[in-house]
């Protein structure tokens, strides 16, 4: 099965003399990207990151940036139409219109 | 480690949504496969379901047939798989409905762009797509997908006139 897409991982970024070892970010992460080497957390994968962003919230030594954000082409468009970030609209039940991410 | 799959049943259970709102294409085509029928007489029916067929066509076919065959369509961009379909479906209908090749033409022209969008619509219910290729490919299909649409209205007209 091929379920591999364009530019994943693109914004994922591991500081990696920041990685405390807790490895929580393998452990939250749900396509395998990192791995622990050497007591510190690696990217793995980078290509199977789809940038949700649980691995940055989850680690606590802020050693991990990405930018999630909502991905549907509609999102997309209607952000650009309205010069904002990607959003579902106002009252979309995917917490668009507010900074959410959900599709 | 938590690790999420996509499988068969995973994208058929968020292809309803996706459906749902799609209503906007479904009525798109109703109108659009009675305004090629036109003039209203006593084969308008016999012009028009063809072409409604076709149009209604690519919405389950963005929607349901696009998430059952991910894995295995060509192309990572989800817009050029979804393309891909919905140039199949035009041709199978050109040649099932044995339409005039302009018909056809024009059925492909806007259904490649039509199952194209709903394809990269369903990268927001996906578990592996990233916002930034999302993003890629609207920006480089968007302008492709509308002039494949006006040119399909155009040469729809084209054949009902000519």
């Amino acid at each position: 099965m091929n379920l591999s897409y364009l530019k994943n991982g693109e914004t994922l970024e591991l500081e990696r003399e920041a990685c405390v070892g807790c490895a929580a970010c393998v452990d939250v992460c749900p396509h395998a990207v990192f791995e622990m080497r050497g007591g510190k957390a690696e990217i793995r994968d980078r290509g199977a990151c789809m940038e949700c962003g649980a691995c940055a919230r989850n680690c606590p030594a802020a050693a991990i940036s990405v930018d999630p954000g909502v991905g549907c082409a509609a999102a997309i468009i209607i952000g650009k139409l309205r010069g904002t970030a990607p959003s579902c609209g106002e009252g979309a039940g995917c917490g668009g219109g507010k900074g959410g991410s959900c599709c | 480690m938590r690790t999420v799959s996509f499988a068969l049943r995973e994208r058929m259970a968020v292809a309803p949504i996706e459906i749902v709102h799609s209503w906007p294409l479904l009525l798109a085509a109703i109108v659009l496969g009675g305004l090629y029928g036109l003039p209203f007489d006593e084969a308008w029916l016999e012009r028009s379901l063809p072409a409604a067929i076709l149009l209604l066509g690519t919405v389950p076919l963005g929607t349901m047939l696009f998430p059952a065959l991910l894995p295995w369509l060509p192309s990572r961009a989800f817009a050029l798989k979804g393309a891909a379909l919905g140039a199949l479906w035009a041709l199978a209908c050109g040649l099932a409905f044995r339409l005039p090749p302009l018909a056809t033409l024009a059925g492909l022209f806007l259904a490649v762009p039509a199952t194209g969008f709903l394809a990269l619509n369903f990268t927001g219910s996906s578990t592996f797509t990233s916002q930034p290729g999302a993003l890629a490919e609207v920006e480089q299909g968007f302008w492709p997908m509308l002039v494949s649409l006006i040119a399909g209205l155009a040469l729809a007209a084209g054949s009902r006139l000519l």
